[in-house]
């Protein structure tokens, strides 16, 4: 594993590199530096140290010269996204120049290309897959059979759970398990009489706590990272001063800094990953210089992808060689294939009149849960699969008058009431991967690097269609139910991606004819590469699916260690 | 990073939860903000000044132009916003003048309190569109100054950073307390 390959390749050579240091790369990092490799960490965008480069954490609302609108120029750089970003964390979204794309079918693609990638701004929502999820497309006939089961990675669930900080409650449902959990936070008035009412009327649906990544109990662990129990500011996508919730920012790179066996090199855009077909095996990766488009190598024994599920692909079907002409590893030609991502259509919303006498202290950073009730055990409606639910209503809302003019007016402002309680649940939907599905290089037009852009060919399909229904059914009779008023459910039609879950085209699989990655997340034609960002989902369950990277990427690691003890690939 | 920004990071590090309320007003004079500010005549500008003051005018406590609220306006509209719509703005203002020079014959920021409170309900009008759109808008600008304001927020909300806490289902407390 040292240094001691050709001249001249030595400064530039590592044991182990990384492409990305989001969730899943920040994992990655840590895991094989604490085992002793020196990791190279390759990042395109800038870097976000911890604390010092949250520019925007300690402000107060008063403090946003615009209140939080960013200037119309500013805005012109994000595209569409523009009028809606917000000062407090536009910085942390890629701008549209950064890596144009070639929308075939309309698709959100939301990018946070720096130090720490989406951990920063992700929803911290945390729950475990089951052998329901895993055992899905073999039971129901879609994509290919999972090549492992929950018990594979039930203990690396267990093993990023601890270091991450997760707070839960054990409620011992089958499909969603149980795992190594902090306590939760409190459910709302509302929510405890929501979960008593599912629990008298229905028998498959459940409330539960949400289950996020917060440090909800200050542990040795979480102080020997320098974080601190989450102090429920609500302000996590500024970056959390405290390290109050999980990001790679606050937690995995400087662990793995601690090592001494990091390099950290930002501003490096990968470009492909180096196939050598007399070895039979990946050597390294080429990278341009984001400020001086210089390209340079560097070497390795073993390279992570992780470069955030799309862009992963994109760096696969742009490493071509005479042994794989179709990008690395694709001998079954379903890379960039049977792409994915999370039904957030559904959207319902409603009043709760009662409990006017009771309120909420404080804030809430998290939400609570509805598990997967439809299709669990057996397939039992017209549409595959089902969706779990988001519900939110952790506090009731200030109320003012907005009539009158002068004395009159400013006097309604300040004499502010305690508003209702508000409800409101989003579903996420299983969607099934189809081959149609899929993302390629545009044969022509490239990016500012000069690399390919990558063409978005994604749709919803009637299954979508069908599920969206369901949920406004169902959730508008449990809101019934529950006496809530005002039920308002509705479909967004938003496009694919904007539920930033988007996965697969490199998925995982037992059979190298039909899939790219093996049961270790390893390419099966290449076995010194392994993804474990989004791009290796076969399928997509219901769950928010960071845990699930977190715990491949732990896992593949071990793998690859033991892989070069052993003596390599 | 500014340096006051810098100062709270530290203590947050090193001390865990420290809020340190006192030592950043975010009080930078409006007048000393960098960014553009809107190309409106001065019958224009003393009518937005008026505007605010009419609509949130200090009484007991302080009044909107006290705290800068117009000038807030002013560059967000400059700042934030297609060329279109900051003409939209501005024709807004100059609704304002049309209908004090109608009912009064002088500049609107000219008119006494009564007679500005007057012409802007006036405005409020379902029968004149244009009037009306002109009333809402420029009265959510100035909703949103003030309420946005460390003033309001600090005395007359429950304004917390850092709660440190969330307790999803307490008694409402008897009496006056702030939300």
């Amino acid at each position: 594993m040292a240094n001691l390959s050709l001249k001249g390749k030595a400064e530039v050579s590592y044991d182990a590199i990384v492409i990305g240091s989001g969730i899943s790369g920040g994992w990655a990092a840590k895991e094989l530096c604490e085992k002793g490799l020196k990791t190279l960490v390759l990042e395109r965008g800038r870097d976000v140290k911890h604390i010092e480069d949250y520019p925007t954490a300690n402000k107060h609302p008063w403090e946003f010269e615009y209140r939080g609108k960013i200037p119309f120029e500013q805005q012109q750089e994000y595209g569409a996204r523009g009028p809606r970003m917000h000062e407090s964390t536009a910085h942390f979204f890629m701008k549209e120049n950064e890596q144009e794309t070639v929308e075939e079918k309309p698709f959100r693609w939301t990018r946070g290309y720096q130090v720490g990638g989406k951990s920063l701004l992700w929803a911290r929502q945390t729950q475990r897959w089951s052998d329901f999820d895993f055992e899905g497309p073999d039971r129901d006939g879609f994509a290919v059979d999972w090549p492992i089961r929950y018990k594979d990675i039930a203990p690396w669930y267990s093993h990023v759970e601890k270091f991450s900080g997760i707070s839960g409650n054990k409620d011992g449902i089958p499909q969603l398990p149980d795992g190594e959990f902090l306590p939760p936070f409190s459910l709302s008035c509302v929510e405890k009489h929501f979960q008593q009412v599912l629990a008298k009327h229905y028998s498959d649906r459940q409330l539960i706590h949400g289950r996020c990544a917060h440090i909800t109990d200050q542990q040795e662990v979480y102080k020997q990272q320098g974080r601190q129990k989450c102090m429920h500011r609500s302000l996590c996508n500024r970056g959390c001063p405290l390290g109050g919730y999980f990001s790679s920012n606050a937690s995995t790179i400087p662990w793995a800094e601690k090592t001494g066996n990091l390099t950290l090199k930002p501003h490096a855009v990968v470009h492909s990953i180096i196939y050598d077909g007399d070895k039979g095996r990946a050597t390294g990766v080429r990278v341009l210089d984001a400020h001086t488009m210089e390209s340079r190598d560097y070497f390795a024994d073993v390279i992570f992808l992780n470069a955030s599920a799309l862009n992963s692909n994109l760096i696969l079907l742009n490493s071509i060689s005479s042994r794989f002409p179709n990008g690395l590893g694709n001998d079954s030609d379903t890379l960039g294939k049977y792409i994915i991502w999370h039904n957030y259509r559904g959207r319902i919303s409603a009043r709760c009149e009662e409990f006017q006498d009771v309120m909420s202290k404080g804030k809430n950073p998290s939400h609570s849960y509805i598990p997967r009730f439809r299709n669990v055990h057996s397939q039992e409606t017209d549409f595959l699969r089902g969706y779990a639910v988001g519900f939110g209503s952790s506090s009731r809302s200030a109320q003012f008058s907005r009539e009158g003019v002068g004395a009159t007016l400013k006097a309604n402002l300040m004499n502010r009431k305690l508003g209702p309680w508000w409800v409101s649940a989003w579903m996420m939907g299983e969607v099934v991967p189809i081959a149609e599905n899929h993302v390629r290089l545009h044969e022509s037009h490239t990016d500012k690097y000069g690399i390919p852009q990558l063409v978005l060919s994604c749709d919803w399909t009637e299954n979508d269609d069908k599920m969206v229904k369901d949920y406004e059914v169902q959730l508008s009779e449990m809101f019934d139910k529950a006496g809530f008023k005002n039920i308002q459910a509705s479909d967004s039609h938003a496009p694919p991606g904007s539920d930033i879950h988007e996965m697969g085209g490199v998925r995982m699989g037992k059979e190298p004819k039909t899939s790219m990655l093996n049961q270790w997340n390893q390419l099966h034609a290449c076995k010194n590469v392994y993804v474990t960002d989004g791009a290796c989902m076969t399928s997509s369950g219901t769950q928010n699916p960071s845990l699930t990277y977190m715990a491949f990427t732990a896992r593949a690691v071990n793998h690859a260690v033991d892989a070069l003890k052993k003596g390599g690939f | 990073m500014e340096r006051r920004d810098a100062i709270r990071s530290i203590a947050l590090g090193v001390w865990g939860m420290v809020l340190l309320p006192g030592c950043d007003s975010g009080d930078t004079r409006e007048s000393e903000k960098s960014g553009k500010l809107l190309a409106i005549d001065d019958i224009q500008a003393n009518n937005l000044e008026a505007v605010v003051d009419t609509f949130l005018p200090a009484t007991s406590t302080k009044g909107a132009v006290e705290l800068q609220v117009d000038q807030f306006i002013n560059r967000l509209i400059a700042n934030c916003y297609p060329e279109s719509y900051i003409e939209e703005f501005i024709g807004y203002l100059d609704t304002v003048e049309l209908w004090s020079e109608r009912a009064e014959g002088r500049s609107f920021f000219l008119l006494g309190r009564n007679e500005r409170e007057q012409i802007l309900e006036n405005m409020n009008d379902e029968e004149e569109p244009e009037a009306q759109k002109a009333f809402w808008e420029l009265k959510e600008y100035c909703i949103l100054g003030f309420t946005t304001s460390e003033y309001y927020l600090t005395q007359f909300t429950k304004y917390e950073m850092a709660p440190g806490v969330y307790e999803g289902c307490i008694p409402v407390p008897s009496g006056d307390f702030l939300i």
